[in-house]
């Protein structure tokens, strides 16, 4: 005899709903909170510490929250910049939780934050599935990677509304295809906001800043789940 | 490896989820899931890693049945849902861009089997 139990449930509900309740605290607040997501070594802290720097230039005030498996070497690096940092280290697990996210929210006003960016663990496969209930998910690709990446990784490039070139400065000597590159994010993300940034010349980096701000405080994230 | 951060999510899911419903999660002898092929998923390091996380949890030994659902998605342009190459939403037909996803992203446990052995203190010695 057996007997079978319908359960119809998400896995990841216990992180979405934790999600959902970060959004709604990040609403209330009027915080605009963004989802970067890479490759190790795409660039992300460089041009995180560049567009930090240039928000702070504007007045605003910018947070940054920063997953690795060990160290707080990048935590150090992006203070620099004068905006609230803080590392969570994952002790080797390969992606951010929505659990930490709130954990390391403690003692922080988000109301007096304009603009709060999660810099992700550099991998381009599982933090995709989870949740941290920002209001804009950001994948970067830097131009020393293959053109075809997005193409590779569909799962990243389809969820992020903002894709973000980095190491334009390189595009040159790398030879980067900017064609391909762009048929490739376009044929997983067909209507995927494109910007292409340098940290080292700065090209790109106001640009990069005013596409966070663009995202109103308020707007709601598509779900992950499909619909 | 976020199959192990998942794997753990659909432990806690299952055992609950039985529990809620008036079951023991320990009689659980199959779990079925649904995985979307666009949810970044390997169902292979899903189950390795569940055969771990299970063991020594009222779930061990609890086997695992994997349904992958293909990337459907409305192509605009064809006016009807298309089912997608793995990787690629452009439209079969038209090879146009398709959007928006009906499809693909799923990561849900449906159905949990239950070896029905009755109340388990009245199974006569």
């Amino acid at each position: 005899m057996t007997r079978v139990v319908e359960l119809q449930r998400g896995l990841l509900e216990k992180n979405d709903d934790l999600a959902s309740g970060l959004r709604a605290r990040y609403q209330r607040a009027g915080v605009r909170v963004a989802n970067w997501v890479s490759a190790p070594g795409t660039g992300k802290t460089a041009l995180l510490e560049a567009m930090l720097t240039a928000a702070a230039a504007r007045g605003l005030s910018a947070a940054a929250l920063v997953g690795d498996c060990a160290t707080d070497n990048d935590a150090r690096r992006l203070a620099r910049s004068g905006a609230l940092v803080r590392q969570i280290v994952t002790e080797s697990m390969c992606h951010l939780e929505a659990d930490m996210i709130d954990r390391h929210l403690t003692g922080w006003d988000l109301a007096e934050i304009d603009l709060l960016v999660i810099e992700n663990v550099g991998n381009l496969v599982c933090p995709t599935a989870f949740d941290l209930g920002e209001g804009q998910r950001v994948a970067l690709l830097s131009v020393t990677e293959g053109e075809d990446k997005p193409v590779k990784y569909p799962q990243l490039f389809h969820s992020s509304d903002l894709v973000v070139i980095t190491k334009s400065d390189l595009a040159a000597a790398t030879e980067w295809d900017r064609a391909a590159a762009h048929a490739a994010i376009r044929a997983v993300h067909p209507s995927a906001v494109i910007v292409e940034t340098s940290a080292r010349s700065g090209a790109g980096v106001e640009d990069l800043l005013d596409l966070h701000l663009a995202v109103p405080a308020t707007q709601p994230v598509p779900s992950q789940e499909a619909t | 490896m976020h199959e192990l951060s998942i794997a753990r999510a659909l432990v806690q899911t299952v055992t609950d989820g039985v529990a809620e419903r008036g079951g023991r999660p320990d009689q659980v002898t199959e779990i079925q899931l649904r995985i979307g092929v666009l949810s970044g998923v390997v169902p292979d390091a899903l189950t390795f890693c569940f055969d771990i996380v299970a063991d020594r949890t009222p779930l061990a030994g609890a086997a695992l049945r994997i349904e992958m659902v293909p990337a459907r998605g409305h192509c605009p342009a064809c006016l009807r849902p298309v089912t997608l190459a793995r990787s690629m939403l452009i439209c079969p037909n038209c090879g146009g861009p398709v959007p928006e996803l009906i499809a693909g992203r799923e990561l849900e446990v449906g159905q949990v089997v239950l070896a029905d052995v009755g109340p388990a203190a009245e199974v006569p010695a």
